[in-house]
C-alpha cells in the first residue's frame, strides 16, 4: 500500500462519461470501459462497495463484465477495494484530470471532494 | 519582439497538455500558446456528443481550464491569432496580425480542419461543419428550429450527429456516397449493423448518392441529387473528413505528407520543432509504421510526450489509441490501426446472437487493430495484445470464437 494516500473513494458519473478512455490510458490497472462504453473501476470481489444487495445486483447486470474474483462498476469504489492496491494518488489524479468531461470524482477520507 | 523559450501553436488538448508538462518540468521558461480560436482549452471531444447538445451535460462542462490557470502557470495565451509563416532559420513565427514571435523550441499542434463540401450552393446558410466550439454553438442554435436535416458522410461524427438530431425530434436523412456505412474501413457486415441501428432510430439512409447542388435562397432549403431526387433540408451537417492546410510549414522546410512528419519522439526534420495531435504523422513504435490519428487520447498523450521531449527528455511516443462512441442502442469502438490493406488479415469475431461483432486486424502474425460493435469490454485486452506484440498466428480459430476469452492470449 502506498503511504499517505489521500484519495479514499472514486466515483465515475456515468451520465458524464463519454468513453474517451483517457482514464484507461492514464491508469489502466484501475479503469476500463464496459459494454456501454462507460468507465468502470476494477475492484476486488471482497466487499467492494457499500451498497445494498439490490444495487450490487443491478450493477452486475448492467456491467456484465465481472471477472470471477472481482467486480467492475462505476463506483462508489473504496480505495482499499481496488484491484490494484499499489496505485498511487498521483496516477489516480492524472486519470481524473485527463478526463475530457471531468466525470471522475475523487473523495478524501473525510468525504470531501478532492477532484474536480 | 516577444521571445518565448517554448512556443506552442495550437490551443487544443495537445498544445495545452504540452504546456502543462513543460511547466511541471521547467518552472521558469517562458511559455506561449497561440490559438486561432477565441477560447481557452475546451473539450473538443464533447462537442459531438448528443448528451452535450441536448444539454444533459451542462454547457460549462466544456471548459477544461480556467482563465486563471494560464496566469497561475505563467503561460501566455494569445487568442484569435493564426500563425502564417515559420522562419526556422531565425526561429520565428509570424502571426496574421503582423506580430513576430521568436522561439527557443516550437511545438506545432495545429489540429485539422473540416473538409469543405464543394458543390453549387455550398456556401448557403444552414450548412454546418463540426470542428470548433463556435461550430457546435451554431448547430445547437439551429437544432432548436430545424425540421428536416441532412447528414452527409459516414463516420464517428456523422453517427453522433444523427443521434443528436433524432433526439432533438428532427427528421434526418443520411447521405452516403458509399454503398454502406464506413466503407471501406469497415466490412459490409459491420456497416449494415450500424445502418440497422440508425434506421431503427428513425434515420433514413440513402446510399451510393451523388449530389448535384444545394438549393434555396440565402438559406439552404434542400439538396438535389444527380438522380434528380430532391431532399428537403433546413439544416445540413457535413462530416466528410479532415484536411490540414500545411503550405506554410512546408514552405519552411518541414517534411509533410498527409500530416507533418515526425519520428517516434515527435520531432520533425527541423531542429527544435516538434508536432503533436491530429496534424502529426508519426512513426508508431508499437505498430512499426507511420500513422496519423485524429482522436482525443492520441492528442492528449502526444502533447505530453512532446512537452517532455521539449524540456530535454528523450521519450518515444508509445500508445495504442482508440476511439469509442455509443448511440442508437449500439456501441462502436476502434482500437489501434483499423485500416484494411493487402498486407492485413481480418478475423471476424461474430456476429453472435447478442448482436455483437468484432473484427481483429492482423499484420505479420500480430494484432494491429480491431473494430468492435457492442464489444467495447474487449478493448483493454486487445490494446494489451497489440502493445505486447503477441504472436497470434496459431490462435486464429480461437480469436474467431466469440466465447474464447481474448485475455488467454496474453496469459497463455
Amino acid at each position: 500500500m502506498p503511504e499517505e494516500s489521500k484519495i479514499k473513494k472514486i466515483v465515475v458519473d456515468r451520465n458524464l462519461c463519454i468513453g474517451a478512455a483517457s482514464c484507461v490510458v492514464a491508469a489502466g490497472t484501475v479503469f476500463e470501459l464496459d459494454a456501454e462504453n462507460k468507465a468502470v473501476i476494477k475492484q476486488r470481489g471482497v466487499n467492494p462497495v457499500r451498497s445494498s444487495p439490490a444495487e450490487v445486483l443491478r450493477t452486475r447486470v448492467r456491467d456484465a463484465s465481472e471477472t470471477s474474483n472481482g467486480v467492475k462498476n462505476s463506483g462508489p469504489a473504496e480505495r482499499e477495494a481496488l484491484e490494484n492496491t499499489a496505485i498511487d494518488d498521483t496516477t489516480l489524479m492524472q486519470a481524473a484530470s485527463s478526463c475530457p468531461t471531468k466525470a471522475i470524482f475523487l473523495y478524501g477520507g473525510d468525504g470531501k471532494q478532492i477532484y474536480p | 519582439m516577444r521571445e518565448f523559450a517554448y512556443l506552442i501553436v495550437g490551443g487544443g488538448i495537445a498544445g495545452t497538455t504540452a504546456a502543462e508538462v513543460i511547466r511541471q518540468n521547467d518552472a521558469n521558461g517562458e511559455i506561449a500558446i497561440v490559438s486561432d480560436e477565441p477560447h481557452r482549452l475546451y473539450s473538443r471531444i464533447m462537442l459531438s456528443k448528443p448528451n452535450f447538445f441536448m444539454e444533459r451535460i451542462p454547457f460549462d462542462r466544456v471548459w477544461l481550464k480556467t482563465d486563471s490557470w494560464y496566469a497561475e502557470n505563467k503561460i501566455t495565451l494569445l487568442l484569435s491569432k493564426r500563425a502564417v509563416l515559420l522562419d526556422a532559420g531565425k526561429k520565428e513565427i509570424h502571426l496574421d496580425d503582423g506580430e513576430i514571435l521568436r522561439y527557443g523550441k516550437l511545438l506545432l499542434a495545429v489540429g485539422g480542419c473540416a473538409r469543405h463540401w464543394n458543390l453549387p450552393g455550398g456556401d448557403k446558410k444552414g450548412i454546418f461543419y463540426l470542428r470548433t466550439l463556435d461550430d457546435a454553438r451554431a448547430i445547437i442554435a439551429a437544432v432548436k428550429s430545424a425540421k428536416h436535416a441532412v447528414s452527409v458522410g459516414g463516420g464517428f461524427v456523422s453517427f453522433e450527429m444523427c443521434e443528436m438530431l433524432r433526439l432533438a425530434g428532427i427528421d434526418v436523412t443520411l447521405l452516403l456516397r458509399e454503398s454502406y456505412y464506413w466503407e471501406p474501413l469497415l466490412d459490409q457486415t459491420s456497416g449494415k449493423m450500424i445502418e440497422t441501428a440508425l434506421e431503427h432510430g428513425g434515420v433514413k439512409i440513402l446510399r451510393n448518392t451523388e449530389t448535384k447542388e444545394i438549393i434555396g435562397g440565402e438559406n439552404a432549403e434542400g439538396i438535389v441529387l444527380s438522380s434528380g431526387e430532391r431532399i428537403p433540408a433546413d439544416m445540413i451537417v457535413v462530416g466528410i473528413g479532415v484536411v490540414c492546410p500545411f503550405e506554410w510549414v512546408e514552405a519552411a522546410g518541414i517534411n509533410v505528407n498527409r500530416g507533418m512528419l515526425a519520428n517516434e519522439y515527435l520531432e520533425t526534420n527541423l531542429p527544435d520543432v516538434w508536432v503533436a495531435g491530429d496534424s502529426a504523422e508519426f512513426q508508431d513504435v508499437i505498430l512499426a509504421e507511420r500513422v496519423q490519428l485524429g482522436n482525443w487520447v492520441n492528442a492528449q498523450m502526444q502533447g505530453r510526450v512532446a512537452g517532455l521531449n521539449m524540456v530535454g527528455k528523450k521519450e518515444p511516443f508509445r500508445l495504442v489509441s482508440f476511439y469509442t462512441t455509443q448511440g442508437f442502442g449500439i456501441t462502436i469502438a476502434f482500437v489501434g490501426d483499423v485500416r484494411p490493406g493487402p498486407d492485413r488479415k481480418v478475423i471476424s469475431r461474430g456476429p453472435d446472437a447478442s448482436g455483437s461483432y468484432g473484427r481483429i486486424i492482423i499484420k505479420d502474425g500480430e494484432v494491429v487493430g480491431a473494430t468492435l460493435i457492442n464489444r467495447t469490454q474487449e478493448l483493454a485486452t486487445i490494446s494489451k495484445i497489440i502493445e505486447k506484440d503477441i504472436k497470434v498466428a496459431d490462435h486464429e480459430s480461437d480469436i474467431a470464437n466469440t466465447a474464447f476469452n481474448l485475455s488467454d492470449l496474453i496469459h497463455g
